[in-house]
């Protein structure tokens, strides 16, 4: 197995080859400064997957091997040929043998990379004296009926969004406009988190049409309240930014419009709505709110030593 | 939420499905484990768990699961059904284990294992714990016996009917120094320290016909491999396993794990689990067999400068 660096282009080639559905192979993300694209090759050349990484400044001195910005997770994704379940599991495990090697190689001197959901044996990364630690997400199941996603609500959050449905707040799947935007830049603001407004703005208004769900709550005087952007696929949507009005508050506005995002992806015949991890504790309690499963998903740090202990200090729980 | 110590007729009384919260199971290790109830806010017992102590280079100590057994046995009743309210309750529970752990073992080194049931571990990531996954392989015995034998990697099986065609017997083994005797020369081979006082305890104590089965297999009447598995209704695991080097076959281990599979699924046992695979050497072995790959959470944490000292050999853990 063999991972070098590939092109955009060559890319999408082997998404649109092979009918790989993943919403953030488009240019919105692909173009991103600092991003990577790494292919995965059999021995005999043959493309087999793919994953991205971004060169980070940590510390401000120190470069790292990350997940790129506005992604989940590296988005790993590979075909595997075998049928047999040892089999199976071999190949996955010389994936991940390949691609831990393969970080190692690259020079930056922190990894810290999360992977999808649907990659759990990490022994590869282990033995190879990487922490690997364990990270969560809220999915739900989008093939349970509508009713019963309403009922596996917190009493909460029914509470909000039954109150904003009373109070004739107005949904509407949206065009993503300057409103929106401003209201997710804000969002990112109050929680102190760093963002190129630049990156934001591509994804929210060049992210292809199929692959978004955009979503606003007004009033009755049609003043915006507050708005949800999902990534989808034919796999699954990912909720990936929200805000609110600082000017026009209604408890239940936010509430509103993921619900409908929920409701708008199950439309689409899409099974899993993600609520792109969920580490932070409150906003983890406001998530679980909605009633999904949580799903473990798992990422992969390194370091030299003394970078590591250095690190400690402020992120114990990775280093 | 509460946690306080329990006796072993509390676990008793909260009846878990788990043969590692047997009281047979825990009379093993003696004063060496302490036992812990979690309380709701009506002080009603709803859960358990257990913690083994040892010393660590005379002046440090260390909490994990005792020896022989893959985890700190935590089991508890859930009550909500809205998932919501579930995950709620999940996470009260844990926060009240990890606020206990951190009050109680403060200075100790802390390497605690769950099984693979628990799921919700981002209290312990909250509270400054390394939430690490350790790994094994589960097999569904709800599957026929052929599609067992097909899911299993070409080269087991063909080791597996090599053996058999090279005449290697394998027979029901009641014989448990033979049993200690094989796993204390394998382990011995591969480095691994043996608590002989818990292995004996083990298999001289609390082995019997209800709990426990091994399987040896022979070649011209000499002993060439033996298994050692326990079992409750849910789950058979694989505990203890050796062979001979001195009168080797290739196919001789492989073939006592299969029947170990056939006897448990006879059984109606549901899951065959290999318990724990984190040796390479180990892993690719019980890989061979086609089984499933099954997380579960370890969670580690010590003082600053213990865990950095620790970090020196055991980067992957602090």
């Amino acid at each position: 197995m063999k991972i070098k660096l590939i092109h955009s282009g060559e890319l999408y080639q082997f998404v649109e080859k092979n009918k790989i559905e993943n919403a953030f192979v488009q240019d919105s993300f692909m173009t991103q400064p600092g991003i990577q694209i790494h292919g995965i090759f059999a021995k005999d050349g043959q493309q087999k997957g793919f994953f991205f990484t971004e060169s980070v400044a940590r510390l401000k001195f120190l470069r790292a091997t990350a997940t790129p910005r506005n992604m989940p997770n590296c988005q790993l994704t590979y075909l595997s040929s075998a049928k047999n379940p040892a089999k199976k599991n071999t190949e996955y495990k010389s994936v991940m043998e390949a691609v831990s090697k393969y970080l190692g190689e690259l020079g930056e001197i922190i990894i810290s990379i999360s992977f999808p959901e649907n990659w759990i044996d990490f022994q590869p990364f282990i033995w190879n004296k990487h922490k690997v630690t364990t990270q969560f997400t809220y999915q739900l199941d989008l093939r349970k009926s509508t009713e019963e996603l309403f009922q596996n609500l917190s009493a909460e959050r029914r509470k909000n969004i039954t109150k904003a449905t009373n109070e004739n707040l107005i949904i509407k799947e949206t065009e993503p406009n300057k409103e929106m935007l401003s209201m997710i830049l804000g969002t990112f603001e109050r929680q102190n988190i760093e963002v190129e407004n630049s990156l934001i703005e591509k994804i929210v208004f060049e992210t292809k049409k199929e692959n978004r769900i955009a979503t606003m709550t007004f009033d009755s005087e049609n003043n915006p309240l507050a708005c949800n952007f999902c990534l989808v696929d034919s796999r699954k949507a990912t909720y990936l930014f929200g805000g609110y009005s600082t000017h026009n508050k209604h408890e239940g506005a936010g509430a509103l419009a993921m619900w409908d995002s929920i409701e708008t992806t199950k439309e689409r015949k899409v099974e899993v709505f993600d609520f792109e991890g969920s580490m932070v504790p409150q906003i983890e309690k406001y998530v679980r709110g909605f009633g999904g499963e949580l799903v473990p998903f798992f990422r992969v740090t390194k370091s030299s030593y003394l970078v590591e202990v250095l690190l400690k200090i402020k992120e114990r729980t990775r280093f | 939420m509460k946690i306080q110590p329990i006796s072993l007729a509390d676990i008793g009384r909260l009846s878990p499905p788990s043969v590692f919260n047997s009281e047979d199971w825990i009379k093993v290790y003696g004063d060496d484990l302490n036992l812990y109830g979690i309380f709701n806010a009506n002080q009603e017992i709803i859960g358990c768990f257990f913690i083994y102590k040892r010393k660590r280079a005379n002046v440090l100590t260390q909490i994990s699961p005792p020896p022989f057994t893959p985890h700190c046995g935590l089991y508890f009743k859930s009550f909500a059904t809205n998932p919501a309210k579930r995950h709620g309750e999940n996470k009260k529970l844990t926060k009240a284990i990890s606020e206990f752990i951190d009050s109680q073992y403060k200075r100790a080194i802390v390497t605690l294992a769950f099984p693979p049931s628990l799921l919700d571990t981002q209290s312990f990531y909250w509270q400054n714990y390394k939430v690490i996954p350790n790994y094994t392989y589960q097999l569904n015995l709800a599957q026929s016996l052929e599609v067992l034998t097909a899911q299993m990697d070409p080269k087991t099986r063909n080791l597996i009917k090599k053996a058999e065609k090279d005449g290697l017997t394998v027979e029901k083994n009641t014989d448990m120094n033979l049993v200690k005797s094989i796993v204390r020369q394998t382990m011995v081979r591969k480095g691994v320290k043996v608590n002989e006082k818990v292995l004996s305890t083990i298999l001289f104590q609390f082995a019997n016909d209800s709990n426990s089965f091994s399987f040896v297999v022979r070649q011209n009447k000499e002993v060439l491999a033996v298994t050692f598995c326990i079992y409750d209704n849910q789950k058979c695991y694989y505990l203890l396993g050796g062979y001979n080097k001195g009168n080797s076959h290739a196919g001789a281990g492989p073939l006592g794990v299969f029947e170990s599979i056939r006897f448990a699924q006879k059984q109606e046992i549901p899951v065959f689990d290999f318990e724990g695979s984190m040796l390479p050497n180990v892993e690719s072995y019980f890989r061979s067999f086609g089984g499933d790959l099954i997380p579960y959470s370890t969670i580690n944490k010590a003082p600053f400068v213990v865990e950095s000292l620790l970090k020196l050999k055991m980067k992957q853990q602090f």
